[in-house]
């Protein structure tokens, strides 16, 4: 049995009995008391209820019932500190699966899974330990106000019956007759937490950021519409995800179509695809559909636009890598997309005059009496894409309406204007940058186009502005264009130090410029410009900042610095007074010797000189102490003093 | 383990008799008082010693006395002088020269072969003087000569002293002090009890005690309050509170490190658990609980820690310190 009893066991029989057996000697009580609390130490749940007797013990029952609540307390609130593991875990799982085209749903939802499954079960785990039966009673007595009753018949029970004395007996009917006082529920309440205003506040705000972000429409829900099941057609099954992309894809076609002037196989792909989500097309009709439109795409007079579209693309991407190189093939471009133009505006011509030739003929042997379907339908697709040339011929102008389009050929112009391009140029660049727009597959691309744009252009407004702002200007756009002009170099001007007090702010002083071939920036007599041209040498000038270069004696502006020793030589931190020493003649009893004790601080008087004085004046007080005429009891007092104000360690 | 079944006679309800005999007949002379009365009743219930501590005029020395006469127990007292003799307490062998003219040594026992004592005003007499009454205070014997006597049981020291006079006074020593069970404030008397103090004392009836029990109950008491089951929650309980007062362990709060020169001693465990017995059976309880150590720890304790320089310096007293621990110290583990 564990635990320390007194009962009746007789004086030093056994460990316990010697604890609480008090004996004479000291020391052994001091070992047997030592002893004792290192074994509680090592044990501090003795009492097991599992050894009561009794399952239907009422104290077991009230104990049982405060440590399944406390475990239970324990927990929910676990789960509550970690319930962010679980809502991170679900928003992550959540944006993948919206965000990713092609989701691996299925993994996902393991993963959630297991996390939501390993948070609670390890918060369950962390919570299994039940309080000791000791700490239940003592939480219940509290609670109910009595004197450790509760406490002391755990401890009593785990005794056997027969072994229990008659005190240990009293003491455990003293607690059966106040067991009806025990309120397991009132002696653990539920306990307010302190993060709970935390953590409420913590779940709403990850509930607010996770709300648009599951919210927002995913890039590809419309080619998911609801993960639709397979469709069944005549003869042939088609996926949902290729019915999706196919749709996804007709609804491309027929917005680029309808520009284009090929609505109509927009349309009629649209069509197919509703068709085949029906599951009204035999496999066979399915595929005469598609080869009927894959041939009239064929027959689409863009070709000759694809090629324009490919050099512009090119262009493009040649503009974002480098200015200066992009030039000759934005030349080149431009002079190409002219060409082309030229071309493909003749072969419409051309093609306009052909089918009007072709629509005479036709609309003759019709009146002439000539009535077979072939002729309708050699009259009907005449008619067609005579329809689709007269668009193509206006679709520019129908797009430049556009504000979006506007403003790429308003930004074009501007870019065009400053980088000094003639008429021409402008207009070829301009036509061809519309081109580039025009065919850009979505208005994000021209969005993005658009920006850049907008950035050249910002930059080259600020070339308006003061010089030393133009002289940043033009050397960071000359390190962007490494053009073999040379950036003015100016002189970084020296902050002033507080020591003189005479601040110096010197500003930049421009270089002369070289303007090289191709696309460059250099800085000019008139400022700065951008040379788009021949490579002609341009002459540069001296372009002055707003301040002159050198030092001069006294900026305009207060210096910002100060002098690294504005304080002046640091104070020592020794001392610099000395110690006194006075003789001096007090009451004619003798010589007084004032001493003034460095180092006898007010904290723990310590310190080698302390430690000296008290030990010379200890030895004159312990022979003084010594003489006959001192009373004795102001020798223990004397004692007593220089005991305490002795030097600590 | 094997507890043999109780044979003692005396039962809580027995015991909380005696001691209800005991304090109304010590309430018929002592007016108030309550709180010293219980703590000087612990002590003897526990077989300890009592050191009184208060200014002149309490009443002290009248408690001491109206104890023992309730008790019925043998009653000396010494005052205390700085002259005081060793041979003066503990008693001194003289030659015996009988009718027939033949002569032998005898001895003569000293005030301290008694079994209530009280040393009035302790802190007078010289540390020789005080030493001598180690050996019977801590063993209940004294050794004269080469001869060891025992002192009778109950043997009980009730020692006084004045906290104010320090003059021609030799405190206590930390070994002596350890050896008193229990330090006891004496507090001055409220109004109330001043008044009737004043008209108990001040007539021609003077308040007389009776006898209300013997030794030899005395000793049953004692008896039963060493069968009083602990459970051992509140030893570890005690444990941790002796340990806490010591500033090189790890119980000891932080704060207090600086205070306390030395901890409490085994002795001062032992007081808190006898004390914390005889307070529930004060209480009609069978065994103790953690707020019968709070009751006496104070009593227990405050003797027994040695305040550093900056504690005393800085007016700390050892019962403050001692609310700390108790209010710092977690009732279970």
């Amino acid at each position: 049995m564990r635990g320390i009893w007194a009962g009746n066991r007789p004086r030093g029989q056994g460990r316990s009995a010697k604890f609480c057996g008090f004996p004479s000697a000291g020391s052994e009580s001091a070992l047997a008391l030592r002893s004792d609390a290192a074994r509680l130490d090592a044990a501090p749940h003795w009492p097991a209820l599992s050894s009561t007797p009794d399952p239907q013990e009422p104290l077991k029952v009230a104990i049982s019932a405060y440590q399944r609540r406390r475990v239970v307390q324990a927990a929910t609130l676990r789960l509550a500190e970690t319930a962010w593991l679980p809502l991170v875990a679900a928003g992550l799982v959540g944006g993948t699966t919206r965000y990713l085209t092609h989701p691996p749903v299925g993994a996902l939802e393991g993963v959630l899974g297991g996390v939501v499954t390993g948070w609670l079960a390890l918060s369950l785990w962390r919570s299994r330990h039940k309080p000791s039966a000791t700490l239940a009673a003592l939480a219940l007595d509290r609670q109910a106000g009595l004197p450790d009753l509760t406490a002391n018949a755990v401890a009593f029970l785990a005794i056997p019956p027969s072994e229990r004395c008659p005190l240990m007996q009293s003491a455990l009917r003293e607690a059966r007759a106040h067991v009806a006082s025990l309120a397991p529920a009132a002696a653990a309440p539920w306990p307010k937490p302190r993060f709970a205003p935390l953590a409420a506040a913590a779940v709403a705000g990850g509930l607010l950021l996770l709300t648009p972000l599951l919210a927002r429409p995913a890039l590809h829900a419309s080619a998911r519409p609801n993960r639709p099941t397979s469709v069944s057609n005549a003869g042939f099954t088609i996926s949902p995800d290729d019915l999706n992309l196919l749709e996804a894809q007709a609804r491309s076609w027929q917005e680029r179509a309808e520009r284009a002037g090929l609505a109509g196989e927009g349309k009629a792909l649209r069509k197919l695809v509703d068709s085949l989500r029906a599951g009204k097309l035999s496999r066979e009709a399915a595929m005469r559909e598609l080869a009927r439109i894959a041939q009239a795409l064929e027959r689409s007079p863009n070709e000759a636009e694809t090629e324009t579209d490919n050099a512009v693309a090119e262009l493009k991407k040649q503009l974002e890598r480098s200015p200066k190189s992009a030039t000759p093939a934005l030349r080149e471009a431009v002079t190409r997309a002219a060409a082309q133009r030229q071309a493909s505006e003749q072969r419409r011509t051309s093609e306009q005059r052909r089918l009007r030739d072709e629509q005479d003929s036709l609309l003759k042997r019709k009146r002439a009496g000539d009535r077979s379907s072939n002729t309708q339908q050699a009259l009907a697709d005449n008619q067609r894409r005579l329809e689709q040339l007269t668009r193509q011929q206006q679709a520019p102008k129908q797009q430049a309406q556009s504000a979006l389009d506007r403003a790429l050929a308003r930004a074009a112009s501007e870019v065009a204007s400053r980088a000094g391009l003639s008429q021409q140029a402008l207009s070829e660049m301009s036509d061809a940058l519309r081109q580039m727009a025009q065919k850009q597959q979505t208005d994000a691309q021209k969005q993005e186009l658009l920006k850049r744009l907008e950035q050249l252009r910002e930059t080259l407004r600020q070339q308006g502005r003061d010089g030393s702002q133009r002289q940043l200007q033009l050397a960071r756009f000359g390190k962007q264009a490494q053009g073999k002009g040379q950036n003015g170099q100016g002189k970084q001007g020296q902050q002033g130090r507080g020591q003189s007090g005479q601040g110096q702010d010197g500003r930049g002083q421009g270089g002369p410029g070289q303007s090289g071939s191709g696309l460059e920036f250099s800085p000019r007599q008139s400022g700065n410009s951008i040379a788009l041209g021949r490579g002609a040498p341009v002459p540069g000038g001296a372009s002055p900042g707003d301040g002159a270069g050198e030092p001069s004696a006294g900026g305009l502006s207060a210096g910002e610095g100060h002098d690294p020793e504005l304080a002046g030589e640091r104070t020592s931190a020794l001392p610099t007074g000395t110690d006194l020493s006075v003789n001096g003649q007090d009451t004619g009893t003798g010589a007084v010797s004032p001493e003034v004790i460095s180092g006898a601080a007010a904290k723990g008087f310590v310190g080698p000189a302390y430690r000296n004085v008290y030990r010379s004046y200890f030895d004159v007080t312990e022979a003084a102490l010594g003489e006959p005429s001192v009373p004795p009891g102001v020798r223990v007092q004397v004692r007593r003093y220089f005991e305490l104000v002795r030097p600590r360690d | 383990m094997t507890v043999s079944p109780n044979t003692a006679p005396l039962d809580v309800a027995a015991f909380q008799e005696q001691v209800t005999l005991i304090r109304r007949e010590l309430g018929s002379v002592i007016v108030g008082q309550e709180r010293v009365v219980d703590a000087v009743l612990t002590c003897i219930l526990s077989g300890g010693h009592a050191l009184l501590e208060g200014v002149p005029g309490l009443g002290k020395t009248l408690l001491v006395k109206t104890l023992a006469e309730c008790l019925g127990l043998e009653f000396s007292r010494i005052q205390f002088t700085p002259d005081l003799m060793p041979a003066d307490l503990i008693g001194t062998t003289v030659i015996d020269e009988s009718s027939t003219g033949g002569r032998n040594l005898e001895f003569r026992p000293g005030p301290l072969f008694s079994q209530i004592v009280l040393a009035d005003e302790v802190n007078r007499a010289t540390p020789k003087t005080q030493s001598a009454m180690l050996e019977a205070m801590q063993e209940h014997r004294i050794t004269v000569g080469r001869q060891t006597r025992k002192i009778g049981e109950p043997f009980f020291v009730l020692a006084t002293q004045n906290p104010l006079e320090m003059e021609g006074t030799y405190p206590l020593p930390e070994a002596q002090l350890d050896r008193f069970f229990m330090k006891i404030d004496v507090p001055f008397p409220s109004a109330a009890e001043l008044t009737t103090i004043l008209e108990r004392t001040t007539t021609e009836h003077q308040p007389h005690a009776s006898q209300v029990t013997d030794a030899q109950a005395l000793l049953s008491l004692q008896s039963l309050v060493r069968r009083v089951p602990v459970a051992p929650h509140l030893v570890d309980y005690v444990v941790r509170l002796v340990r806490a007062t010591h500033p090189e362990h790890p119980e000891c709060p932080t704060e207090l490190r600086s205070s306390i020169r030395t901890g409490a001693s085994p002795r001062g465990a032992q007081a808190l658990l006898l004390g914390a017995r005889v307070s529930a059976l004060f209480d009609g309880r069978s065994a103790p609980a953690i707020e019968d150590v709070k009751r006496v720890a104070a009593s227990a304790l405050r003797h027994r820690i040695l305040l550093s320089f900056e504690a005393e310096a800085s007016g700390l007293r050892c019962d403050s310190i001692i609310a700390t621990l108790l209010a710092g110290l977690p009732q279970a583990l």
